[in-house]
Parts: C-alpha cells; sequence; structure tokens
C-alpha cells in the first residue's frame, strides 16, 4: 500500500511571552497513512490533533521533521487533491450553500460549468440538494457541517481531513455524517479522521493512533488494540438461565475459564437513534 | 491569478453588503447632490467650482473612510472568523489572497468613485443651467471629472493597499483602523505642508517614501476645468500603482509568516 500521508518526528512549539516561553504541541510524531485507508487521529483536547492537521494542510509550520503528502511536500499540486473539513467550520455567511461549494471547487481549479455540476453532486450526497438556493445564514449547525464536507469532497480530492466532523451534531446527524464518511471510504478516498469521540473513530477506522502530549501514546489497527488477550466473546439470543449454565458448565469442562456473563447491550447512541427515530 | 479574482469577486459581494459602507456611500453622494441647494449666490465659474469641490470633498474624505474601514473589515473577518483556514487548504497562496482581499475592496471604491463622478458632473451639468456666462459654462470638462475621480481612486487603493499591510501585521480590527487613520493623518499632514510651501527633504522625503504621497495625485484636480495633462495623469496613476504593488508585496510576504 503507498502511503498518502507519512509525518516522521515532527515536532511543534507555540511560544508566547517577552522570554518566548514554549508549549509543547507536538513532541516528535510519526505515522502514516495508507492509500484508501480511514486512519483516525483521537485524543483529549490539547493533545496535539488539530495542530497535526495545520501542519499537513501548511496553516502552521513545524519547527522541525518531515511532513509529506502523496509522497512530496505540500504545495498548491498537491492541496488539489486534498479536501479538509475544519473542526467548527464557518463560511460566508452571505453565499448560499451551492454557491459556497462551486466558489471552492473553483479555487481548486474547475470551470464555471465543472463547479457547478460538481457542486450539485456533492450537496446531493450530503443530502442538502433542497437547502442548496439557501443563505448559509439560515441553515442549521448540523447543515454547515455538511456543507463544510460537501466543499470538502467537491473537487474529488484522493485525501479527505475531517476535523472533529460530528462535533456538535445530535446523535442522528452524527450517524448521517458517518454514512457520508463510509461512502467517501467506499468510493476509495484515503480519509484522516480527526475526534474525541471514540464511539465515531471505532465504528469509521481501520487504524487509529491516540495522541496525547504531543506524543503517540498507541498506534495500530482498531480490533487489535481493543482484543483481550486470550478471550472470545459469544453473543447468545433466546438463551435463559438453564441453557447458560449448561453453556458454562460445558466450557469449564474443557477448561475454558467464564470471565464475564452479562446480557448483550447496544450503546446509548444506538439506543437514543432508536427512540428518537422512531418517534419522527 | 484566476484565484485572486475568484477571492475579489467573493470580497466584492462582501464589502457591498456591508451596511456601515453603504451607510458612508449614500451620505457622500446626498452631500454632492444637495451641493448646488447649500449655494445660493450666482459666483458664475467659483459657482461651478463649490459643486466640484463638494465631489472631490466627498470623493476623498468618504472614500478614505471606506478605503480603511472595508479593508481592515475584509481582512479580519477573514481571520476572526476562520474562514482564511478553509481558503488556505485550497490551492491559494498569500499572495493571491492579498492581491484577491485587496482587489474586492478597491472594485467597491471604483463603483463608489464612480457614482459620485456621475452625481457631480450631474450636479455642474444642472448648475450651468443656471449661469449665463457662456466661457464659464464651456469651462466644464465632464471627461476630465472622470479622470480626476480615476486619479482619485488610485489614491484610495494607496489607502487600501497600506491598510492591507497594517492587517497583514495586527491581529485586531480596531488596532488595524487606528494605525490605518493615523497613516492617512501624517499623507495628509505632508500633502497640507507641501501645499502651504514646504519642502521634502531628509527625514520627510523618506516620510513620503514609506507613507503614501498624497500631494502627488493633487494635480488632477485641475481636470475638470481644463484639458487632462496626460504626463499629469500617467505620473500619478504610475506612482500610485508601483505603490500599491509595493505594499502588497510586502503585505503577502507577512502574511506568509503569518499561523492560524
Amino acid at each position: 500500500m503507498d502511503n498518502i500521508i507519512e509525518i516522521k518526528n515532527l515536532k511543534k512549539y507555540y511560544r508566547y511571552g517577552i522570554r518566548g516561553i514554549g508549549i509543547r504541541a507536538l513532541d516528535g510524531i510519526s505515522f502514516s497513512v495508507g492509500d484508501g485507508e480511514v486512519f483516525g487521529m483521537i485524543g483529549p483536547n490539547g493533545a496535539g490533533k488539530s495542530t497535526t492537521i495545520k501542519i499537513l494542510l501548511g496553516l502552521i509550520k513545524q519547527n522541525s521533521g518531515e511532513c509529506l503528502i502523496f509522497g512530496k511536500p505540500l504545495s498548491n499540486e498537491t492541496k488539489r487533491n486534498i479536501g479538509y473539513l475544519p473542526e467548527n467550520p464557518y463560511f460566508y455567511r452571505y453565499l448560499t450553500g451551492h454557491e459556497l461549494v462551486a466558489f471552492y471547487a473553483r479555487l481548486c481549479g474547475m470551470t464555471y460549468k465543472q463547479a457547478n455540476i460538481s457542486a450539485d453532486k456533492a450537496l446531493d450526497i450530503v443530502g442538502l440538494s433542497d437547502a442548496r438556493k439557501r443563505p448559509i445564514s439560515l441553515y442549521s449547525k448540523g447543515m454547515v457541517q455538511r456543507v463544510g464536507l460537501a466543499q470538502a469532497i467537491v473537487h474529488s480530492p484522493k485525501l479527505v481531513i475531517l476535523d472533529e466532523p460530528a462535533s456538535g451534531l445530535d446523535p442522528i446527524g452524527a450517524e448521517n455524517m458517518a454514512k457520508i464518511i463510509t461512502h467517501l471510504k467506499d468510493t476509495g478516498k484515503t480519509i484522516l479522521l480527526c475526534s474525541h469521540m471514540m464511539s465515531e473513530v471505532e465504528k469509521l477506522c481501520s487504524r487509529t493512533a491516540i495522541l496525547c502530549n504531543g506524543k503517540i501514546a498507541s498506534i495500530g489497527e482498531i480490533d487489535k488494540l481493543l482484543q483481550i488477550d486470550g478471550t472470545t466473546r459469544i453473543d447468545l439470543e433466546s438463551a435463559d438461565d438453564a441453557t447458560l449454565q449448561k453453556i458454562t458448565e460445558y466450557a469449564e469442562s474443557l477448561g475454558v475459564k467464564t470471565l464475564k456473563k452479562t446480557s448483550a447491550k447496544i450503546s446509548l447512541d444506538e439506543f437514543f437513534r432508536r427512540t428518537v427515530g422512531g418517534n419522527k | 491569478m484566476k484565484n485572486a479574482f475568484l477571492i475579489s469577486i467573493n470580497t466584492l459581494r462582501e464589502t457591498l453588503r456591508q451596511k456601515l459602507i453603504l451607510i458612508v456611500a449614500l451620505i457622500a453622494l446626498a452631500l454632492v447632490l444637495s451641493s448646488k441647494y447649500l449655494l445660493s449666490l450666482d459666483l458664475g465659474h467659483e459657482q461651478l467650482r463649490f459643486v466640484f469641490d463638494f465631489g472631490s470633498g466627498a470623493l476623498g474624505f468618504f472614500g478614505s473612510i471606506i478605503a480603511v474601514v472595508a479593508t481592515a473589515q475584509i481582512f479580519h473577518n477573514e481571520i476572526e472568523n476562520k474562514t482564511i483556514i478553509t481558503l488556505f487548504s485550497k490551492p491559494v497562496g498569500s499572495t493571491q489572497f492579498v492581491f484577491g482581499k485587496f482587489g474586492g475592496a478597491v472594485f467597491a471604491l471604483a463603483i463608489f468613485a464612480f457614482v459620485v463622478a456621475l452625481a457631480t458632473s450631474l450636479m455642474l451639468a444642472i448648475t450651468s443651467l443656471g449661469i449665463r456666462n457662456a466661457e464659464d459654462v464651456a469651462s466644464i470638462n465632464y471627461i476630465g471629472v472622470f479622470a480626476f475621480a480615476f486619479i482619485q481612486w488610485i489614491k484610495l487603493c494607496a489607502i487600501c493597499a497600506i491598510s492591507a499591510f497594517i492587517c497583514s501585521a495586527s491581529t485586531s480590527l480596531l488596532f488595524s483602523v487606528i494605525v490605518s487613520f493615523m497613516v492617512l493623518a501624517v499623507s495628509m499632514a505632508g500633502d497640507i505642508t507641501l501645499r502651504l510651501g514646504g519642502k521634502q527633504e531628509g527625514f520627510t522625503e523618506l516620510v513620503s517614501w514609506i507613507f503614501p504621497d498624497f500631494h502627488v495625485f493633487n494635480v488632477a484636480e485641475n481636470f475638470a476645468f481644463a484639458p487632462i495633462n496626460i504626463v499629469d495623469f500617467f505620473a500619478s496613476a504610475g506612482y500610485g500603482i508601483i505603490y500599491c504593488v509595493c505594499a502588497l508585496i510586502a503585505s503577502a510576504i507577512m502574511f506568509s509568516k503569518r499561523e492560524f
């Protein structure tokens, strides 16, 4: 697999005050993201997630280390193949959804006609076709987030960087966002997803890096990271107490130890979606 | 330059929707249109000069306010609202950004200058109807009025450019507006000094290199009642354009060093 993003020993300090006291935002992080992969970056506030993304996009400069996209340092050419949804996006409120997305498409080198067609297509993907002629000032938070995603994918970039895409969204909005991200994954896009919502990353990403205090605390495939060595979970349906007792006794007769026995649960997110979705 | 043009068009749309700027522009227009009625005496040629001075004053005074406020607002809105982050994530460099934003502001000022020139010409035409001396009426050069407005627009562009440079180094809108008005005051003081017979030498000459030299643009005031002096026209326009390009390049360099 070719690496779309390659970060090597990235360091970034923010200086403030007359004496230039530095805050260490990134302390030598290294990781790579392969072609077509959905890579998650999680961590508490101030861990360095947004700083990493800003360095990737050239919005801030690193103090040391190397950052390659498509095997090259960042340039306008590489930027044409990157789509970016910032955290809490804010757009020109006087533009309509269609005007905004078409404006960004044209900045990426599209002609007027191409930009209009692509803007319609992108707005359709994010489910904003009906609101395309409405000014952004009249959009809800979820709609702004979705129009943000539309501008990130309007030029069909190979790499999509999403900074807290579900931030401020209700569980239904977050689920819609997840569906769109899954659709992007299916179309072969490489996605760098930055979030502090663990469930979102767990559901969407194949690999993840956990950042803490500017360092990578852990990195790898999610399934492997979450796996408890030597254990297996079996979800059973229609098993009454007597049956469960028999299964347990049989398992123990084979030398298998039962560690935990609880009824299978859905997440609160899922429960909320089912409850609210059913009432709509 | 395509991206700079796209940003300019978008910025023009933003500028024209700023209520404060529209109000200032409307006040200027109202002032020009009321000029005839503010002077009831028939002073012949002087009356025409009075009407023209109203137009030129409105263009210079209100145009300067719009130039400073609009430029500072369009740069700082982009930074404070963080729309600059999305913009810079696209293939847009700091030079395209600065030239684009500047372009939007000066497009809006071009519309303002054109409307004021049109209103001034209209008022000159209306005023000339009541003047009996044919020579006085014939002395009006309507094309010269527009040539004057063009040179004044170039002067406003220079104000926008220096304001853009200040915005590239400043982190607050208020600071940018105050410092821009201070620069404006220095340039106006320099112009007044030269009008009163002062000379540019040593320190004052250095100041005239750094701050826009308004004295260069004064020659255009004669265009409304005399044939256009081509040399003066191109000399003042050329100075203004070169000043703008230098200030904008400096601004782009400053912006390229900023982090967002």
